[in-house]
């Protein structure tokens, strides 16, 4: 699938900014399998061809060396050709390789060498050294029999234009994400969930996930999807700064998604992303601001994208580049506050959002098309 | 990276020793007959090794889930003690993770 770099991509942790390199953490295929996902949206899935799989995206990865360097790299470039021939370059920073970093701080701090807040410093580099040791790792790691089962891609056709002539946009759409729509009746049901957390004696992150189908224009190519309701975390480990899935919880959203999906109306419904509530104050029971009376609005919110959310989002929605995570949280002043954010440059950024007052497809019932992972 | 037929790694013949289960990861984005597993096995080590196959992240540990009862497989315990002898056990790779 890939083609790589004239050895392989590393970080080189330190524990002082000017200090020796104390570990090389490899980057895994594993690792760049969100890049390479940001790349396949781009190349295939947004030019019309959702049918065309992720492995069978072809990549170029171009480490881009700082001046006068052999190793440290500003960046990495990855290229990916989609079936029209076209080729999709996409630059990611140092920053989409965070998780990799904390992966190698976690084994620092193991080793006594780190303790835990401390800050740590990492470059991205092309490391150049035998590979054998990461070989040898990999074949370890399967000591019994695997045979995959296809897995399409289920997705609808539908004309993106009618619904987006109807539909009320939130938050900021300069930026060219791939759209998002909610009907209301799932954006009410999922800050419902979210902030219902709000409402205990004393406040707990609660929420639910995301149910919709993925959607493919067949006028101009454009890949979208639409969240058409939400299913509430029955049975979650809550705390006021965090929320665990337990196993009771996932039952309950595997078997009404089930449901669902025997629905021949909804078939096409999957998991698209989740929303949660930051159901606590951003200045974490402080007071206010100081200056809170000179500014109409509010910008102090507790409404952002935790390590934990990124990292939660990474493990359940790997190779699937258009999940979102939607943040209900509150302002110092107790107000309200919410964004949503989808995946971008290997991190979760802000994007904006299409609001539907309903999602009923007129005219045939749109095809549904089968692609892959 | 490949789908379909796996490399069969170390595979052990057929038995008793052995166990198959279905397995999926939680969106049902990869679903998969896995069979030949020693029952000895910790369900952690299964966990984390169809985690990895999978090129799913390995930032976080990831656990099995048996979807007939919702509970997940204690890792530290021989998946042959924690899963019957039916080929039709469907088990889904979890994420430990929590969000924040």
């Amino acid at each position: 699938m890939s083609t790589s770099p004239n050895g392989t991509l590393a970080l080189a942790l330190r524990t002082k900014a000017d200090g020796p390199v104390v570990l090389r953490e490899s980057v895994t295929e594993g690792d760049l399998f969100d890049l390479y996902g940001e790349v396949w949206l781009a190349a295939c899935l947004r030019k019309g061809h959702p049918g065309v799989p992720l492995d069978e995206l072809r990549v170029r990865l171009v480490p881009v060396l700082e001046k006068g360097q052999d190793s440290v790299c500003l960046g990495l470039i990855i290229e990916g050709v989609g079936p029209d021939g076209a080729t999709s370059r996409h630059v990611f920073p140092p920053a989409a390789f965070e998780d990799v970093a904390w992966r190698a701080s976690q084994k620092l701090i193991r080793d006594g060498q780190l303790k835990s807040g401390d800050l740590y410093y990492y470059d991205v580099i092309v490391d150049r050294r035998p590979v054998a040791e990461l070989a040898m790792r990999r074949q370890a790691a399967a000591p019994f029999t695997v045979t995959a089962k296809p897995t399409p891609l289920a997705y609808l056709t539908l004309p993106l234009a009618p619904l987006a002539e109807r539909a009320e946009a939130i938050g900021d759409m300069g930026e060219p994400w791939s759209p998002v729509f909610y009907t209301r009746a799932a954006l009410e049901k999922a800050e419902r969930f979210a902030r219902r957390g709000a409402l205990a004696a004393h406040p707990v992150e609660t929420g639910g996930v995301l149910v919709g189908p993925l959607c493919s224009c067949p006028d101009t190519g454009e890949f979208f999807l639409v969240v058409c309701d939400a299913i509430e975390l029955l049975e979650a480990e809550s705390t006021e700064y965090s929320l665990t899935y337990s196993g009771a919880t996932w039952t309950h959203v595997q078997r009404t998604l089930g449901a669902l999906q025997a629905d021949p109306t909804t078939a096409c419904y999957r998991i698209l992303g989740q929303a949660h509530g930051h159901n606590f104050s951003p200045h974490f029971g402080e007071k206010k601001c100081e200056d809170c009376d000179q500014f109409a609005t509010c910008t102090l919110t507790s409404v952002f994208p935790s390590v934990s959310d990124r990292r939660w989002t990474r493990a359940v929605f790997a190779r699937q580049p258009w999940a979102v995570c939607h943040i209900f949280g509150l302002t110092a002043r107790g107000g309200h506050a919410q964004a949503l954010y989808g995946i971008r440059q290997g991190a979760l950024a802000e994007r904006g959002y299409y609001v539907l007052p309903d999602f009923a497809p007129a005219g045939p019932t749109p095809r549904v098309g089968v692609g892959g992972t | 990276m490949s789908v379909g037929e796996q490399a069969v790694m170390a595979a052990q013949p057929p038995g008793a020793e052995t166990l198959s289960f279905q397995a999926a990861d939680v969106t049902g984005t990869h679903c998969a007959t896995v069979s030949d597993v020693q029952r000895a096995l910790p369900a952690g080590a299964v966990a984390q090794s169809l985690a990895s196959m999978w090129s799913l992240p390995q930032n976080v540990p990831w656990s099995l889930r048996n979807d007939s009862t919702g509970a997940f497989l204690e890792d530290d315990v021989p998946i042959g003690q924690q899963v019957g002898s039916e080929a039709e056990a469907r088990l889904t790779v979890t994420p430990r993770t929590h969000l924040g």
